[in-house]
């Protein structure tokens, strides 16, 4: 038998150290074994009181006195020596189960009961195997001690009856004195067998006991690295935690089919100041999301729910907590599938400031354009005010000549009708002198056209406001369908100065439908994508006579508008083909370009429409940028758009 | 647990022990001296009484049991006489007349005396089964317990009485059952006695005055 005791528990290093041999597990072993046995013996010790009262009742019910009848002396003793038998085992087993004064008891109540079965049959010589069958029944302790006493009670019962009341043990009244050993031989004969039983069963309980010693100390090293390792688990846990829950991100993981919170990190708290009950459990867009995103996300949920697993999305809308204060959050979401139980899991991130950052930048971006195209604009005020100035000026003089000529025609008029030949010839020669003075033939020939170019200049100064109006057409918080091609002839005419020294703008405009998109954004783009055209084609044509060639072009391709913005420019180096959407990347002279232009556009072709911005480029040909927007954006497209 | 607690619950253990094994060593006493204690018999009836409604065969020996008929103890009674009789039936010239007399008082409801017993009497070959109205021939033979068991020579003397059980209730070779398998195969000087268990055959306060 292997033992060892267990010397150290808490100790990371667990040593463990032989012991000397020890039968605690067996004892225990054994002990539970006979106090199960003794169990047994409590019913089947109640049992036999139950059948030998049944026994009386069915051939000794009553004992007769001629016509008067009384209970029979032997159901009296069925029933209150009976109930003697049984009153101290009974009482051992209930309190002292597994000792061994309780199995010597019950050992010799069960002899005791022998005899009175024996007794209450008439001694039957079929009723004593009722003594082979308790001593088979005692070797259940497998102590064979107890069938040694169980041997001398049958032997001393034996003796004493066969002495004083042969007939009720042998059925004779009259037999030898030695009639008991042949009887107790027999018991013994049995005991021999229920003895070696019992050795063999202590063995067997040993060799069971020391495998249950093994697996115990098996089981307490184990149970001692589990817990060494769950220590661990639980501190790497822990610390995990604290990391994770100590920066502003906060993870989360719902499930897909009910959108509730299976788990929401301590910091949503935290970062938004959401007050109230966790939201733990709660449906997602109950309590935190703004209620004019929560439709949308929730649409945007449950489309990614539906996708394959790994499908990830960004997902950007506003959470409102208590105080009505806005959050502009972004989630980076997940599908996973674990068995039949689909889940989404993302991480969210408070991007508020950026979003601050990128509105400030973007208007920064926009009065940087508005800065530049300022001049160039005035310019192209300028030109047609000037020569409506002028026109005006010419217009005022002629109507200065005019009045007077015809002041003089007046005073012709009135001589004529008085009559007054005198004067009117008088009045006639001033009213030609004047007429010739004022140049009044010239004058009726270039008011006309005057007035015309006045109209022009005028009807050019209106385009150009109206194009920077719609230019500069007020930021729309929500998606809104726009004439493409219109917000392209628009941003050409305030953007004319700044290619109209170096090259011709040229446009084939498709026919497009409504796009929903945001207005102002993509004017943006488009403004950059001209006056990058206009510098592309500056640096090729600067001292030079010739001009370029701005082309811009539309088509409606499936269900993507396309747009192609190509110049005669010298094209884009291959090495810095992968850089120019890069922030703050720029090849233009210091003031001349801030490296924002195409990172802006491709951030809102790209975020805010879900589109894609293209380059084709050709050293020495020139480039052109494709932009492919959707006309109509998907829910899930958005959702990750908003 | 400590010493003195530990003495306190051995002492106790010891004393249950103790007295438990007392009383059921006085219960084994107790039975056996009910087992074992036999009935006072009367005095013997030394020639077959003339007035006996039994019809007793001159020359052939003539052996009558009492019985009562809800007696448990007589059961081992019937046993040991079924042993007789089957022994007797064997032999070449079976010379024994055997009565077996069935107490019947007449205050007792009808069917009262068919028991257990008298079916057992009524398949043994060679028995007659007499009902015995109000202890009659019981008293007329001295009979005062079942199992009383009487046995007459072919002229009418007595030649045993007694019992034929060795304790009350049980089966096994006994005294009186010796003595009549002897008396069956040889004459005997004088009339033989052998000690009856059994249910008296009469009511305890009829004793007395010999009425039933």
């Amino acid at each position: 038998m292997i033992s060892a005791t267990l010397t150290n528990t808490s100790s990371p290093n667990t040593t463990l150290t032989s012991a000397p041999l020890t039968t605690a597990p067996l004892d225990q072993r054994l002990r539970e074994e006979r106090a199960r046995t003794d169990r047994l013996f409590l019913y089947l010790l109640i049992a036999q009181w139950a059948l030998a009262i049944a026994i009386a009742l069915l051939l000794s019910p009553y004992a007769w006195a001629g016509r008067t009848r009384s209970v029979h002396f032997h159901l009296q003793v069925a029933i209150f020596y009976g109930a003697l038998i049984n009153v101290l085992p009974l009482a051992l087993i209930v309190l002292r189960p597994g000792t061994p004064l309780t199995r010597h008891v019950v050992a010799i109540a069960q002899i005791l009961w022998s005899a009175l079965l024996i007794h209450l049959t008439g001694g039957r010589i079929e009723t004593h195997f009722h003594i082979f069958g308790s001593l088979a029944f005692l070797a259940f302790y497998l102590d064979w001690r107890v069938l040694v006493t169980a041997t001398l009670m049958v032997v001393a019962d034996h003796m004493f009856r066969g002495i004083f009341w042969p007939e009720s043990v042998y059925g004779v009244a009259y037999t030898d004195w030695w009639r008991f050993l042949e009887h107790a031989a027999w018991v013994v004969f049995e005991d021999v067998i229920l003895v070696y039983a019992c050795l063999r069963g202590v063995k067997s309980a040993a060799a069971v006991a020391d495998r249950e010693a093994s697996l115990a100390q098996l089981n307490t090293t184990i149970e001692s690295e589990v817990q060494q390792k769950t220590a661990e688990l639980k501190a790497s846990l822990s610390r995990f935690k604290r990391i994770v829950e100590s920066t502003n991100a906060i993870p989360w993981e719902m499930h897909a089919e009910t959108l509730q919170f299976a788990y929401l990190s301590p910091q949503a708290g935290r970062v938004f100041g959401i007050e109230g009950p966790p939201l733990t459990g709660s449906e997602v867009t109950i309590q935190v999301v703004h209620p004019d995103d929560r439709e949308r996300l929730q649409t945007t949920l449950r489309e990614l729910a539906r996708a394959p697993e790994l499908t990830q999305i960004e997902c950007d809308y506003r959470v409102q907590n208590r105080n009505q204060r806005v959050f502009h959050v972004r989630s980076v979401v997940s599908v996973h599938r674990d068995g039949d139980q689909n889940w989404l899991r993302g991480v969210t991130f408070d991007i508020t400031k950026q979003r601050e950052m990128e509105l400030e930048l973007r208007q920064a971006q926009k009065l940087e354009s508005v800065g530049r195209l300022a001049a160039g604009v005035a310019h192209e005020i300028n030109t047609p005010i000037q020569f409506i100035s002028d026109s005006m000026q010419f217009l005022k003089e002629a109507t200065t000549a005019f009045s007077s000529v015809i002041q003089r025609y007046r005073t012709l008029a009135g001589a004529v009708v008085n009559g007054d030949s005198p004067a009117a010839a008088v009045a006639a020669t001033n009213a030609t002198d004047a007429d010739v003075e004022q140049d009044i033939d010239y004058m009726l020939e270039h008011a006309p056209r005057a007035i015309e170019r006045t109209l022009d200049g005028a009807e050019r100064v209106s385009v150009i406001v109206r194009s920077m109006k719609e230019f500069a057409h007020p930021d729309h918080k929500e998606m809104t369908t726009v004439d493409l091609n219109r917000a392209i002839v628009t941003t050409l005419n305030i953007a004319r100065n700044e290619y109209k020294y170096v090259a011709d703008a040229e446009t084939d405009l498709g026919d497009l439908p409504p796009v929903l998109c945001y207005p102002s954004d993509i004017n943006q783009v488009m403004l950059n994508m001209i006056v990058n055209a206009a510098h592309a084609i500056e640096d090729v044509v600067r001292g030079t006579e010739e001009r370029g060639r701005i082309f811009i072009q539309t088509r409606l391709e499936d269900a993507e508008v396309v747009i192609r913005i190509s110049d005669t420019g010298g094209g884009v180096p291959p090495e810095i083909r992968d850089q120019i959407f890069d922030p703050f990347f720029t090849t233009k002279d210091v003031g001349r370009g801030t490296g924002q232009g195409l990172a802006i556009a491709r951030s809102v072709v790209h975020k805010k429409h879900h589109g894609e911005i293209l380059l084709e480029t050709e050293m020495g040909v020139g480039s052109t940028f494709i932009i492919r927007l959707p006309v109509t954006p998907s829910p899930v497209l958005v959702g990750a758009l908003s | 647990m400590n010493r003195s607690s530990s003495f306190r619950t051995r002492a106790w253990l010891t004393a249950a022990t103790v007295f438990w094994l007392a009383g059921v060593v006085y219960g084994i006493e107790r039975m056996s001296r009910y087992a074992l204690t036999p009935a006072v018999q009367q005095p013997l009836v030394p020639t077959w009484p003339a007035i006996s409604s039994l019809a007793r065969a001159p020359g052939r020996t003539t052996l009558v049991m009492f019985v009562h008929p809800q007696c448990p103890c007589t059961r081992a009674s019937l046993a040991e006489l079924e042993q007789i009789i089957r022994e007797n039936s064997g032999t070449p010239t079976p010379a024994l007349d055997a009565f077996v007399v069935f107490l019947a008082p007449s205050s007792m409801p009808q069917g009262w005396a068919a028991s257990t017993l008298l079916d057992r009497v009524g398949h043994l070959r060679g028995v007659s089964v007499v009902s015995d109205t109000n202890g009659r021939e019981a008293r007329l033979f001295h009979a005062d317990v079942s199992g009383v068991l009487v046995l007459y020579d072919g002229r009418g003397d007595l030649m045993f009485s007694g019992g034929i059980t060795g304790s009350r209730g049980e089966v096994g070779e006994n005294d009186g059952l010796r003595r009549v398998r002897a008396l069956l195969t040889a004459s005997p000087t004088s009339p033989q006695r052998a000690p009856v268990f059994g249910c008296p055959l009469s009511d305890p306060a009829a004793r007395t005055d010999g009425a039933l």
